[in-house]
């Protein structure tokens, strides 16, 4: 079974006649909420000019990060169909694609934890206790460790390593008479 | 470090660079690398293909320089 709250403006109707009201929206956000094992999502009206900032912009760096992450990726495939693998601008793309990869979804995480910190950790509502899910898997107040991005980005930096190790060779065959 | 004096030798039997580009068998950029001492490596069969085509030793195109020195 899982915990359906359909949000109609100010009232929450669930499936087992569980009515929320709430205060006037300002701006809406979906947040995790569990019931136990149950898992669903709570429409919430924030008012708070932060978090109306920080959910606004942290799409919008996420976009234009993943915008800027593909821009490098084509650069770097595109060097490598040309034949020039080894160029130096592969090692430092392919850092920075690394970073990004990183970097981005912790940012991501972090904000919406900083938002998700103003609410209350439990809601009561009739009666059953609903708990608020922690986002990322090690947190510690609201900064958290992704690891299966610190894997990726570990592995793309070892790519750019490799590239590096590459361009040098390559510079000494090239200098070799 | 290591001195080329390729332009030494060359102008001594007075040979073009492409003279010796053509008879040492590579090409004018390699050749130009090693001349103003930009190569990082020389392989046994270029200098000895230099040393024939300009008739001296491998010491007439190779000086060690100490540190410091000019």
């Amino acid at each position: 079974m899982i915990l359906n709250l359909f949000g109609i403006k100010r009232n929450f109707v669930a499936d087992f006649d569980l009515k929320v009201r709430l205060t006037p929206i300002v701006k809406e956000i979906y947040y995790n909420y569990s019931l136990s094992n149950l898992v669903g999502n709570i429409h919430i009206g924030i008012r708070s000019f932060w978090i109306i900032t920080i959910s606004s912009i942290t799409p919008v760096l996420i976009m234009v990060s993943i915008c800027y992450g593909i821009y490098l990726l084509r650069k770097i495939l595109k060097r490598v169909y040309n034949g020039d693998h080894f160029a130096i601008e592969n090692v430092r793309n392919t850092r920075m694609l690394a970073y990004l990869i990183i970097i981005v979804p912790h940012i991501q995480v972090i904000m919406q934890n900083i938002a998700l910190s103003t609410l209350p950790p439990k809601l009561v509502l009739d009666g059953m206790e609903v708990n608020r899910m922690n986002l990322g898997l090690i947190q510690i107040f609201n900064f958290v460790i992704l690891p299966q991005y610190i894997l990726i980005g570990a592995f793309v930096f070892i790519i750019a390593e490799i590239f590096k190790v590459g361009s040098s060779l390559k510079e000494e065959n090239d200098l070799t008479v | 470090m290591i001195r080329i004096n390729l332009d030494v030798m060359m102008a001594k039997r007075k040979m073009s660079l492409t003279e010796l580009a053509e008879k040492v068998g590579i090409t004018m950029a390699n050749l130009s690398v090693l001349k103003t001492e930009k190569a990082r490596a020389i392989r046994f069969s270029t200098l000895e293909a230099i040393c024939k085509a300009l008739d001296c030793q491998p010491g007439d195109i190779l000086e060690y320089i100490p540190n410091g020195e000019k």
